[in-house]
């Protein structure tokens, strides 16, 4: 990507202590994001899919520095926040925005819309006078698409659609230039859904915003993001720009997903065999060697000693996969992956 | 704050939704009958108590010599100049009744006051920095609870000396631990909510979170605890009064009435009988008027 990233993530790791017993001694230790590393150029989506439980939004928690991560450096704008104590956040919190799965829980249910997106920046000390705030306001929900009169109103009083509008909203009160999106859509009805990923979009464009959009649902990821990362178990399998990555994912597990993806087209072919089976393993407890070997229908024998590491196959492509082969052509294979389904 | 801001363009506008919410909460609160009477009578008590002197035929202290121990005027002997009838002093009981009510509301309001306050910011701490401060906290209050509450307030004004400030205050100290515990439980369900997660992403230091941000989405089952422990507090006062540990006399309180008239119990009924029928009759209303106050602010018991 560019030469200076908005954001460059490097070997983040967050595990959480799990106490127990007479003295709440350290039990065991979940791994819930453990060694993740990209970057996100200013005005670029990274998308990042995977299973519930797989440490996507603990990673998103991270990076918007809500939770400390225990190992790694976040560099923002050229400064390492990772290990930043909260009260040397404040002034970088502008610049860093959340967007929150369920609309409704997000907003404060006794707070007015206009006193919502005015909340952040009177807690930043950029109030203003009142003109100014109301202006602000106004402006704020003009970008999201709402009428001003909306400023008046309590967010039950509103449909989950324009809920979320206002979550937005409220992300852009402070002109961020990151905003990290925790499935900002998942508690959307599909008709919703669409429209919400198009603001986003067009928020994008006009502000030039650079997002980190977390959901489980490939097809929502397909249509906002640059590039495509794909999580298991606390670890990035697959990091490839969007295009490629939906033409031929190389990692089996990124081919898995797209397999179970349900396919409006009648022609295309199915793919309900290749589905995983089974649960994702605990991150308490991971499996050996390559996390994914135990569910993975061609794992080898190396796969469940050794842990492939996230190594890169031209075109920006990057796989954690001993079984992945750069062709002599120069084009990067799932060769082994892609056999092995043809054949059954 | 908010509303101050929203409100200023154009002329003054009722908030639409508040109104509405206030529609609802009357509608759940006049469904129970108690309620409404008990809100009617609490607002009567109100009125008693601040045109005391305007209604009282007698001041509450003159003591009519003449007079000791007048029956109330239905009986024989009775007068009307002494509608509820007179004290072994010759004091009008009616009169000594309404300015107790100044007396037991006022210790109310007090004792509410400082138990609502110290347990709202020891429960909020405690809830929201959990850990030892919690660990702490509640451990001491767990030992407020374990004493029966009359007993402890007994102790207490043993140490700081009868009279009404200190038993108000050893009251409201026995109090404590009841709102700590709800303040405590609810804000460690709210802490979590996304929308509190939205204002520290924004910045917001922790005092904003506890107290401008958690804090107003708690009040529902405060409020409510609130007001039983008004009608508590007037009982527990009249209690201590009645054991000589409360307000002294000559003051009108309802509980020293009745440890002044103790003597006289089978000579005349009245001096026994009316305080202590004030008392009951005023915690009956006040508790009645929190069941109904539970039963329009808590939303589980709503049926939609």
């Amino acid at each position: 990507m560019s030469a200076q990233p908005l954001l460059s993530v490097r070997g983040i790791r967050k595990l959480f202590a799990i106490r127990g017993g007479l003295f709440r001694r350290v039990k065991a230790e979940l791994r819930a994001v453990d060694g993740v590393s990209f970057d996100i150029a200013a005005g670029e989506t990274l998308g990042l899919v995977g299973e519930s439980g797989c440490g996507k939004s603990t990673l998103a928690r991270c990076v918007a520095r809500l939770h400390e991560p225990t190992d790694g450096s976040i560099v923002f704008e050229g400064e390492d926040i990772a290990h930043k104590s909260m009260r040397e956040m404040r002034p970088l919190r502008r610049r860093i925005q959340l967007v929150f799965q369920d609309p409704m829980a997000s907003l404060n249910p006794r707070k007015r819309v206009g006193s919502i997106l005015r909340d952040a920046s009177r807690i930043q000390g950029l109030g203003g006078s009142r003109q100014e705030e109301r202006d602000r306001v106004v402006e704020l929900l003009d970008h999201v698409g709402l009428a001003a009169a909306y400023a008046d109103r309590h967010p039950h009083e509103l449909s989950g659609g324009q809920r979320q509008r206002i979550g937005i909203a409220r992300a852009l009160a402070l002109n961020p230039r990151l905003i990290v999106a925790d499935e900002p859509v998942s508690a959307l009805d599909v008709s919703v859904q669409a429209q919400i990923l198009n603001l986003l979009k067009e928020l994008q464009e006009k502000l030039g915003l650079s997002i980190l959009f977390i959901s489980h649902d490939l097809g929502v990821i397909r249509h906002v993001s640059d590039r495509i990362g794909v999580m298991y178990l606390g670890k990035l399998v697959e990091l490839a720009p969007a295009e490629a990555f939906y033409q031929g994912p190389l990692h089996p597990y990124s081919q898995a997903l797209l397999a179970a993806v349900p396919m409006p087209d009648p022609d295309a072919a199915t793919h309900a065999d290749k589905a995983i089976e089974g649960d994702i393993p605990s991150p308490i407890n991971p499996p050996s060697g390559c996390r994914f070997h135990t569910r993975c229908p061609i794992a080898a024998d190396i796969c469940s000693r050794v842990e492939p590491a996230l190594e890169h196959h031209g075109e920006g492509r990057q796989v954690a996969c001993h079984l992945v082969t750069t062709s002599t052509t120069g084009g990067p294979t799932g060769a082994q992956a892609v056999r092995t389904f043809s054949r059954e | 704050m908010a509303d101050a801001v929203t409100n200023t363009p154009g002329p003054v506008s009722v908030d639409p939704s508040r109104r509405a919410r206030l529609a609802e909460f009357w509608y759940y609160f006049s469904e129970n009958r108690g309620a409404v009477i008990g809100l009617f009578f609490f607002l009567f008590l109100i009125l008693l108590a601040v045109f005391a002197p305007l209604i009282a035929p007698h001041a509450p202290q003159a003591q009519y010599r003449d007079a000791t121990l007048v029956p109330p005027f239905w009986q024989e002997g009775g007068s009307t100049t002494f509608l509820l009838g007179t004290d072994p002093v010759g004091r009008d009981i009616l009169s000594r009744l309404i300015y107790g009510t100044r007396f037991s509301l006022f210790i109310g309001v007090i004792v509410t006051t400082l138990a609502l306050i110290g347990g709202i910011v020891l429960g909020v701490v405690a809830g929201y920095f959990r850990g030892w401060v919690d660990t702490v906290i509640m451990r001491l209050m767990d030992i407020i609870l374990a004493f029966p509450s009359l007993l402890l307030a007994l102790v207490l004004v043993a140490v700081l000396g009868p009279g009404l400030i200190n038993a108000m205050i050893a009251i409201a100290l026995v109090f404590q631990p009841h709102f700590v515990r709800l303040t405590r439980a609810a804000v460690m369900t709210e802490k979590n909510r996304d929308y509190v997660v939205a204002a520290k992403v924004a910045g917001a230091g922790p005092l904003r979170l506890m107290f401008k941000t958690i804090l107003p989405n708690c009040m529902a089952p405060l409020i409510v605890q609130a007001t039983l422990s008004f009608s508590n507090a007037i009982l527990d006062a009249a209690a201590l009064g009645f054991l000589g540990m409360g307000a002294q006399p000559p003051t009108p309180e309802w509980g020293t009435m009745l440890a002044e008239a103790r003597e006289f119990i089978l000579r005349a009924w009245w001096v026994v009988t009316l305080p202590g029928l004030a008392i009951l009759v005023t915690v009956l209303a006040i508790n009645l008027m929190g069941d109904g106050l539970r039963d329009a602010l808590d939303p589980k018991l709503k049926r939609s």
